[in-house]
């Protein structure tokens, strides 16, 4: 006779999501890329290398960028978190998203909603961020479409910045 | 990905973390997860306890004391790198960290979990080598010790924190009036862990060099003090040709098994010139700004 498995202690969260409150619990080892697509299925938020490499899965934990499959949910308790389809409360596009718009910033979109909020958190804290600064945040993302100039002049569009940066 | 259960604790002082250390012996410390994680979504490393100390109270200083500035254990590396302090009194602190990682990463990492976790290529460990900085570091009985960065890194990957032990912070002393410091990396792309890199910090009076630091990373399993290099610069004119020379000397067992993606001929071939770079921009931090 085999005895069966143990049962996964659950903990208890709470966090607010996109402006809503949430209470859940949750095994220890369920990362928050995975609470908030298999969870609470908003599945905006894309996992891509599930290694903190691409940048895909990328949300605002209290306003600030950081990778969602290497946090687990567990650890966001009181915290309130902001996937992509969040960004945008009124369901109006944000000037981000609408810079990857008019720019055609993508291309398959995989990688888009990470970049949204990458960008998003990084115009809330500085709204006239410098060049070297937008590539430093876009650093943090893999397009495997290779689809970055586009992706860069969506950046700085949304930064207010000429979209078309003279060389030298 | 999913990474192999285990049991979750989030204590909040150092007594409960030690006390959830002691549970097992495949507990582990969890700080901001940047490079824990991965290994344990790739199943690389299966803990069977994580400690979460990111809730343990009064880790998150970043303070002067003592001509010293101390780092909690749970600062982010994002908070340290936009730091004034850290910016003016550890300046080679901020130069090397503004190399680690994208901000995505390093809002959650920290310089402590940087240090503790001790890849090979990793920027940070040379400057605490090159800066003598000091680790405080808690024995699983609570008993407190300090261990200087030169007996810090044992190997890579390797660390001198006593099983179910943990670090509280690090200290690196303040840079005397008169002091540049550099950084120089060589990598695959912008900051990806280095291939080889140099942090210098040189100490002037009067056109004199007075104290020069220089440590390498990537070149064995540990980082390497360029001793002769700094000997040669110590007592002498702080000159671009005084750099130069220094930087010939630049010397240290070069292992192929550190890094696979560069040669151990060509991390030899380049240690003098990425010395000399390191030194070059201290140099150039301490000529007058016009
Ligand atoms: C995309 C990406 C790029 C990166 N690029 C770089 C880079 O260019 N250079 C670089 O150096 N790093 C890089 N990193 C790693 C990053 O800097 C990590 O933040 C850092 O190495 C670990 O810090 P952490 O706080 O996240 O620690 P964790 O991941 O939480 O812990 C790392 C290790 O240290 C141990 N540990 C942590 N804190 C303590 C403590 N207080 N006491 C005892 N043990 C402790 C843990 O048990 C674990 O073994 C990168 C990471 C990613 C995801």
């Amino acid at each position: 006779m085999t005895s069966a498995p143990p049962r996964p202690t659950l903990i208890p969260v709470s966090l607010t999501v996109n402006g809503l409150p949430v209470d859940a619990a949750v095994p220890g080892r369920l990362l928050l890329a995975d609470f908030l697509r298999d969870s609470l299925g908003l599945t905006g938020t894309h996992v891509g290398c599930g290694h903190g490499t691409c940048g895909s899965c990328t949300v605002l934990v209290d306003g600030e960028a950081v990778r969602s499959c290497l946090q687990f949910a567990v650890q966001l308790d009181g915290c309130a978190i902001t996937t992509v389809e969040g960004v945008s409360p009124d369901g109006q596009l944000t000037p981000v998203q609408q810079a990857f718009q008019d720019n055609h910033g993508m291309q398959c979109g995989y990688c888009t909603p990470g970049l949204v909020c990458s960008l998003t958190a990084l115009l809330a804290k500085d709204p006239s961020p410098t060049e070297e600064t937008i590539v430093d945040t876009l650093n943090g993302h893999l397009c495997r479409c290779t689809g970055y100039q586009n992706i860069l002049k969506a950046a700085r569009q949304a930064a207010g910045r000429p979209v078309e940066e003279a060389h030298g | 990905m999913k990474p192999a259960a285990f049991e979750y604790r989030r204590p909040t002082t150092i007594a409960a973390a030690l006390d959830d250390l002691a549970l097992d012996a495949g507990a582990r410390v969890l700080a901001g997860g940047q490079s824990l994680v991965p290994l344990l979504n790739l199943r690389l490393a299966t803990p069977s306890v994580l400690v979460d100390i990111n809730r343990v109270a009064g880790l998150d200083e970043i303070a002067e004391r003592d001509g010293r500035v101390h780092i909690g254990a749970t600062a982010r590396q994002a908070v340290v790198l936009s730091s004034d302090l850290v910016r003016t009194r550890v300046p080679l602190v901020a130069a090397a960290l503004a190399r680690v990682a994208h901000p995505q990463v390093r809002a959650r990492g920290t310089v402590v979990g940087n240090l503790c976790h001790h890849d090979p290529a990793s920027e940070m460990p040379a400057v605490a080598l090159a800066l003598d900085a000091e680790f405080a570091v808690v024995a699983p009985d609570g008993s407190p010790s300090s261990v200087p960065a030169a007996d810090f890194f044992l190997d890579s990957f390797a660390v001198a924190v006593p099983a179910g032990g943990l670090v509280t912070g690090v200290s690196f002393p303040v840079a005397p009036p008169g002091t540049g410091a550099g950084f120089y990396e060589i990598a695959r792309k912008a900051k990806d862990f280095a291939l080889i890199a140099a942090a210098a910090q040189l100490t002037v009076a009067a056109g004199t060099v007075t104290e020069a630091r220089v440590a390498v990373t990537g070149l064995g399993h540990r980082p390497l003090r360029m001793t002769a290099a700094e000997q040669s610069l110590t007592g002498g004119p702080s000159t671009a040709e005084a750099v130069r020379d220094a930087a010939r000397l630049a010397r240290g067992e070069v292992l192929a098994a550190v890094n696979t993606r560069s040669p151990a001929a060509y991390r030899s071939r380049v240690l003098p010139v990425v010395v000399c770079r390191a030194l070059t921009s201290a140099l150039a931090q301490l000529e007058p700004t016009p």
